[in-house]
């Protein structure tokens, strides 16, 4: 068979490789001819199924919810009207208004992508086979590997029978489920927890770790496990799901803890424990791309495979942070790279975020891991209580957390439980990139009552006890 | 001493001077030992001294640095 050459083919169409494809093109005029291949929906897990989609539903169930419950006194409570099937018809329009803005007519703008659909594998190092029903071989000077991940299903005894949602599948729901049980306790599985909470419906997750979002910072884990437990979310820790099924009304699940045994009775069962790279049938052994014990891409941080000429980037990556800030970053390092000219993908200053109400958002290094690499650090954690906006605003659940290396004030982590922590956290990544020290940050205009001055008082407790201080204090 | 033969996709280039200053670009580098530019392929089949540049490197000399619009990428090296 008479292969077709390109310049570069990158497999997947999703975040990472539409960056890929777009630096390439750019960098050469148009001049690159450039596969992409790719299976389902174009532009992948973010606009689809991730990103998109979960955080237009965390947006609406907010909205449904806090109108029910005011912070201020004098202001009553008003409970909207939810049509849930709306909401989910207007979710819905909207990735498709997304797809298209952002990818499908993006891409037609650049004449020298060839999009072929079909699921690639390596035939040798510069040849990929693609699975579709005219079939077909495809070859490129250079390659990349962008083909993501999907969620993983544990086994549990008989949850295939009862059956279950993802965060594939979620976004299809019409009707509220008015109990759910949420297997996972991760970013996804919180935030669709608390989207289900906020519309109506009783929720409890199950975690199989100690702590919320272990990853961070404890004292936000702590924090965020209170704020949702008041709000009625039922969080089990150190808990697991022995066995599911279909009962009378409904479906059950068998949570086990420390404490035994109990079933919960549910209308549905969400899992979110996790994801797997899609790197399982590329055939990456033929291609002599190596691969940790998880299926992960190994990668330099030029993005560079133990294949020379094969890049990969984006979720099929081993790495700790799996966002799509981070997949378009990886793409256009890789793209760079091929074109000789240097870069080197920075996950040390890569932010990255929980989109509950209050957020939670975080870079660099929490106290634990600077500690541990450096035998001693210092920080300082500042309880929203002490911030004028929060307290007007009657949030005073939040904190900022700030890590400095003790020998030279440099900031090298920033923790943040705030609402629009999502916003504030770009200081913190300046600071952690440059880095900046606290009194840069003291000496840096904040405005007056904000909720970014949070960062500023954080860092000023280094030096004096905030709690005591007054507002006008520099 | 051993040459090899590198063939480099390249960009950006829409008449003779080009492939002329793309060429000369080329051969200036130290391990360069000939350069063949071909415009309308877009390409340049390129000898280098294997012990002083290697393929990759000829990517980063100043004809395809971020300043200048010609861009490259290796296709084959042998
Ligand atoms: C519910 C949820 C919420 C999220 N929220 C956020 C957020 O708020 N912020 C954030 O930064 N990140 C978020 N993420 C993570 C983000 O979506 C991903 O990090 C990002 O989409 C990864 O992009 P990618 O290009 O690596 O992979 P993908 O977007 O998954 O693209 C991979 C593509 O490759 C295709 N493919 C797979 N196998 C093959 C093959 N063999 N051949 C050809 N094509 C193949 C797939 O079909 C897919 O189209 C979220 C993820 C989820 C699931």
């Amino acid at each position: 068979m008479v292969s077709r050459q390109f310049d570069l083919v990158i497999l997947g169409w999703g975040a990472a490789a539409f960056s890929a494809a777009i630096k390439a093109s750019e960098l050469t005029s148009g001049g690159a001819t450039i596969a992409m291949i790719g299976k389902g929906p174009i532009g992948g897990t973010c606009v689809n199924v991730g990103c998109v989609p979960s955080k237009y539903l965390l947006e609406a169930s907010h909205l449904a919810f806090n109108p029910r419950h005011p912070r201020m006194p004098g202001v009553g409570a008003v409970g909207p009207k939810l049509n849930f099937g709306k909401v989910m018809d207007g979710l819905r329009a909207y990735v498709d208004h997304a797809r298209s803005a952002k990818y499908e007519e993006v891409i037609r703008h650049y004449p020298n992508v060839t999009l072929i659909e079909g699921l690639g594998s390596f035939l040798d190092e510069r040849t990929v086979k693609v699975e579709c029903p005219s079939g077909g071989e495809v070859s490129g000077s250079q390659v990349i590997i962008a083909t993501g991940s999907t969620p993983t299903v544990p086994k549990i005894d008989g949850l295939k029978e009862a059956g279950y949602l993802t965060s594939d599948t979620l976004w299809n729901l019409n009707e509220l489920p008015r109990r759910v049980a949420i297997i996972g306790g991760g970013a996804i599985g919180l935030e669709m927890g608390q989207a289900l909470l906020h519309f109506g419906a009783e929720v409890t997750v199950v975690e199989a770790l100690d702590s919320l979002l272990p990853q961070g910072e404890p004292e936000i884990g702590e924090a965020l496990k209170e704020r949702l437990e008041g709000e009625g979310m039922r969080i089990h820790l150190r808990a697991r799901v022995g066995s599911a099924g279909k009962s009378q009304d409904g479906k059950y699940v068998e949570v086990i803890t420390h404490a035994g045994r109990h079933q919960v009775t549910v209308d549905d069962i969400i899992v979110a424990t996790g994801r797997r790279p899609n790197t399982g049938t590329l055939n990456l052994e033929v291609a002599r791309v190596k691969t940790d014990e998880r299926g992960l891409i190994i990668t330099d941080r030029t993005m560079r495979t133990s294949s020379p000429g094969i890049y990969a980037a984006g979720d099929c990556v081993s790495k700790t942070l799996f966002l799509e800030t981070l997949a378009a970053r990886e793409g256009v390092v890789a793209v760079s790279n091929m074109f000789g000219q240097e870069a080197e993908i920075d996950h040390r200053s890569a932010t990255w975020a929980v989109f509950t109400y209050p957020q939670v958002a975080g870079v660099g290094l929490t106290e634990k891991e600077f500690s541990r690499k450096n035998g001693s650090c210092s920080f300082r954690t500042l309880s929203l209580a002490n911030l004028t906006k929060a307290s007007i605003m009657g949030e005073t659940d939040g904190l900022v957390k700030i890590t400095v290396n003790p020998k030279d004030n440099k900031i090298v982590g920033m923790h943040i439980f705030s609402p629009s922590a999502t916003d504030i956290i770009t200081e913190g990544a300046y600071a952690v990139r440059h880095g900046y020290t606290v009194e840069d940050i003291i000496a840096t205009s904040h405005v007056f009552p904000s909720l970014s001055e949070g960062v500023k008082l954080a860092a000023q407790s280094f030096i004096r006890d905030v709690s005591k201080m007054s507002c006008c204090v520099e | 001493m051993t040459s090899k033969n590198v063939e480099l996709r390249v960009f950006v280039m829409t008449c003779d001077n080009c492939a002329r200053t793309v060429a000369q670009g080329l051969r200036s580098q130290k391990g360069v030992e000939e350069a063949i530019v071909d415009v309308r392929a877009g390409t340049a089949e390129v000898t280098i001294e294997d012990s002083v540049i290697t393929p990759e490197d000829l990517l980063r000399v100043p004809i395809f640095g971020e300043r200048s619009h010609y861009k490259a990428l290796v296709k084959r090296a042998e």
